[in-house]
């Protein structure tokens, strides 16, 4: 009986064990690239919550496998303030995109890494585009070419729209999230 | 035997291996248009034809060259299994999967073997250049297009123009009329137009390409089709610059020079002013106007120069080379003659230069050195009469749109009417009959072109000024120079005159007159 109890028990802890770094199925350092670990750490170390509700599943899990998006990590920042880490596909490759948001608007998007074209995409982390991201969340942000006629507008990098709309639909992705969660 | 089975089989499997070649595969077929009918190649049969592998150079728009190794398949291969051949056509234009396409101008069509590769270097193409990619020897890296979709095959309308229809169209006085729209590119909020207005406004010729050439000396040709749902956007970088809204940025072009579009030849003063040789004339700095005229190829002993509002002048090709165009304040065209006549020698608002027949040809005296510092005064006519006539007096007038001007007692006698004017001015409760000669003010403003002012300020050789206001200003308002038939006093020998009872503003001895 006691041999009963202990391999019941050493199961139920093995079990914890595993479940608890998995993180209910999120996406771990396993998961993600490895040219996107370093930021992550970065981030985990920095960031104490984390609302893991906000985040995708583990890729291999997704059966959506034309998603482009995933959201890596959700962290609270403050009451009202979120930190979004995203992976989105660009012209070239996978970019790792940040952006934090409060229940109004978009505050601040940092380009945590990309390898556009050189000329055309790379101008990503550039803060004159990136400041035309930093809009209300009431609506999804819109991309547009020469100028904008809506506050929810962006216009795209010239000669780089597939980038440029990589960004706003990762960010676009984290509104949705966010908003679904909060009507939760 | 089991050694020698065994080798032949080797040997076998090798022979084999070896004739074997790993073709790519794609799914799909390469649409050729414009032909005696339009037709779709499979690729994998494209791979499977006779294969050719050249080593090709390229130089990209910086300049940098580079040697290529390509194999594939001479595109007149495909087109003699369809009965057809490259030269048949005048225009060939290569389509990307993204949109990007370039046509092929005629002398590469005719003298070059263009090759549909699918191998560079010996490694089959990156997925984003499948299937195809253009490659011809000795050509800008711009022809070598990626992910080949489409070829289109046409024979354009090719007009051969004379002297005599050729027309010099200024591109920032055309513009200047034309709706002006917001352009965001990259971080900068600039202004275009919409190349459709611009076409219209000047009814340019129905053709199927214009051709371009940039500051730079790149040469590139485009669809009318492409070019009409575009923008030119002629403030900022790289500006006068051709763009569109979805159109990819390789077919963007950059610091536009000179546009043909039949026998139009649209021309920006800005690029030119960058790129050939500059003059000054009256302080005002920019293209020699006969370097223009000589870089477009319009070949004429007289040219007429017409301004957006319809006047025009005829001057010899000779006069070309002493005339200054540039931009002025209001960012449209003006071209400045060297001459000592500033009526005759401006064209405000420049918009088409064309061909003349010397039927109304304007002359000009010249007595004002021009940049290279040589003088023309034996030749002007102005300074033969000048040897014989003594300058009694000079007037400055400044504030003039192209700067200042001297008048002087001589070209006041050749160029305005000498007037009368009776005066009765009361002083001391005397009234002072007195009759002047002199000439208008207002004649002397016309003759400087100045077609608006606020007020004048007059200032005497001892420094007292008076100013007038616009409404002061009349018809008896003169710049006396004899006073009841004598001939003013040496030292006073300009008075400002009015038909008044009292004669405050009567300045003696003006020699400066500012325009405000």
């Amino acid at each position: 009986m006691n041999n009963i109890i202990k391999i019941a028990l050493g199961i139920i802890v093995g079990t914890l064990l595993v479940t608890g770094c998995k993180q209910d199925n999120k996406i771990s350092y396993d998961d993600i690239p490895e040219k996107f670990i370093t930021s992550i750490q970065d981030l985990d170390n920095k960031y104490l919550e984390r609302l893991t509700a906000y985040e995708d599943e583990d890729e291999d899990e997704d059966e959506d496998e034309d998603e482009d998006i995933y959201i890596y990590r959700c962290f609270l920042v403050d009451e009202n303030s979120k930190l979004f880490v995203a992976n989105t596909y660009g012209y070239e490759e996978d970019m790792l995109v940040s952006m934090l948001m409060n229940n109004k608007k978009v505050i601040e998007v940092n380009i945590l890494y990309e390898n556009e074209t050189e000329d055309y995409g790379e101008y990503v982390t550039e803060s004159w585009f990136l400041d035309r991201l930093l809009l209300k969340i009431d609506k999804p942000l819109k991309l547009v070419k020469r100028k904008k006629t809506h506050e929810n507008e962006v216009i795209a990098i010239t000669g780089a729209t597939i980038t440029s709309r990589a960004v706003l639909d990762a960010i676009n992705k984290c509104i949705e999230i966010a908003e679904g969660k909060n009507e939760d | 035997m089991k050694i020698k089975g065994i080798g032949m089989i080797i040997l076998l499997l090798m022979l084999v291996v070896g004739c074997s070649e790993a073709l790519p595969s794609y799914e799909g077929s390469l649409e050729l248009t414009g032909l005696k009918e339009n037709v779709s190649i499979a690729y994998n049969d494209i791979y499977a034809m006779e294969s050719v592998t050249k080593e090709v150079e390229s130089v990209s728009s910086t300049g940098e060259e580079a040697i290529d190794t390509v194999k594939g398949v001479l595109l007149n291969t495909v087109l003699q299994g369809i009965g057809e051949a490259k030269e048949d056509y005048s225009s060939i234009r290569f389509i990307a999967g993204d949109g990007y396409a370039i046509s092929v101008p005629i002398d590469i069509i005719m003298n070059k073997e263009i090759v549909l590769a699918y191998e560079f270097n010996s490694e089959l193409l990156i997925d984003k250049e499948m299937p195809l990619r253009v490659a011809i020897d000795d050509v800008l890296s711009m022809y070598f297009i990626s992910n080949l979709v489409t070829i289109e095959f046409s024979n354009v309308k090719i007009k051969e123009s004379t002297s005599k229809d050729q027309m010099i169209i200024l591109l920032e006085t055309a513009i200047a009329d034309l709706p002006s729209e917001d352009y965001m590119y990259y971080e900068d909020n600039d202004q275009a137009i919409l190349v459709s207005d611009l076409f219209e406004a000047l009814s340019v010729e129905e053709v199927d390409e214009a051709n371009f050439i940039a500051v730079d000396g790149h040469e590139k040709s485009e669809s009318m089709s492409v070019l009409k749902e575009g923008f030119i956007k002629y403030t900022g970088k790289d500006a006068p610059l051709f763009t569109g809204l979805d159109l990819p940025k390789g077919m963007h072009i950059k610091s536009i020079m000179k546009m043909t579009v039949g026998t139009q030849e649209i021309v920006s003063i800005n690029s030119s002013i960058a790129t050939l040789k500059n003059i000054t004339i009256d302080n005002n700095k920019g293209v020699i106007l006969s370097e223009l005229v000589e870089m477009v190829g319009l070949k004429a002993e007289y040219y007429v120069l017409k301004a957006s509002d319809d006047y025009s002048m005829e001057v010899a090709d000779d006069a070309l080379k002493t005339a200054v165009a540039y931009i002025s304040d209001t960012g449209t065209v003006t071209v400045t003659f060297d001459s000592s006549d500033p009526k005759k020698a401006t064209v405000k608002n420049l918009l088409m230069i064309t061909a003349g027949d010397g039927s109304n040809v304007t002359t000009f005296s010249n007595d004002v050195s021009d940049e290279t510092g040589s003088s023309d005064k034996e030749n002007s006519e102005d300074s033969k009469t000048d040897s014989s006539e003594e300058i009694l007096w000079t007037i400055s007038f400044d504030g003039l749109e192209d700067g200042a001007f001297d008048m002087t007692s001589d070209r006041a006698q050749r160029k305005l009417e000498l007037i009368s004017l009776h005066t009765e001015r009361m002083k001391d409760d005397i009234t002072y009959l007195e009759d002047w000669e002199g000439y208008k003010v207002l004649d002397m403003l016309d003759f400087l072109h100045v077609e608006e002012f606020n007020s004048l300020i007059i200032i005497a050789g001892d420094g007292y000024e008076i100013e007038l206001n616009a409404d002061q200003i009349d018809d008896e308002t003169i710049l006396a120079v004899t006073k009841d038939g004598e001939a003013l006093e040496s030292d006073k020998l300009v008075q400002l005159v009015q038909n008044t009872q009292f004669a405050t503003t009567w300045l003696r001895n003006v020699v400066k007159i500012i325009i405000k």
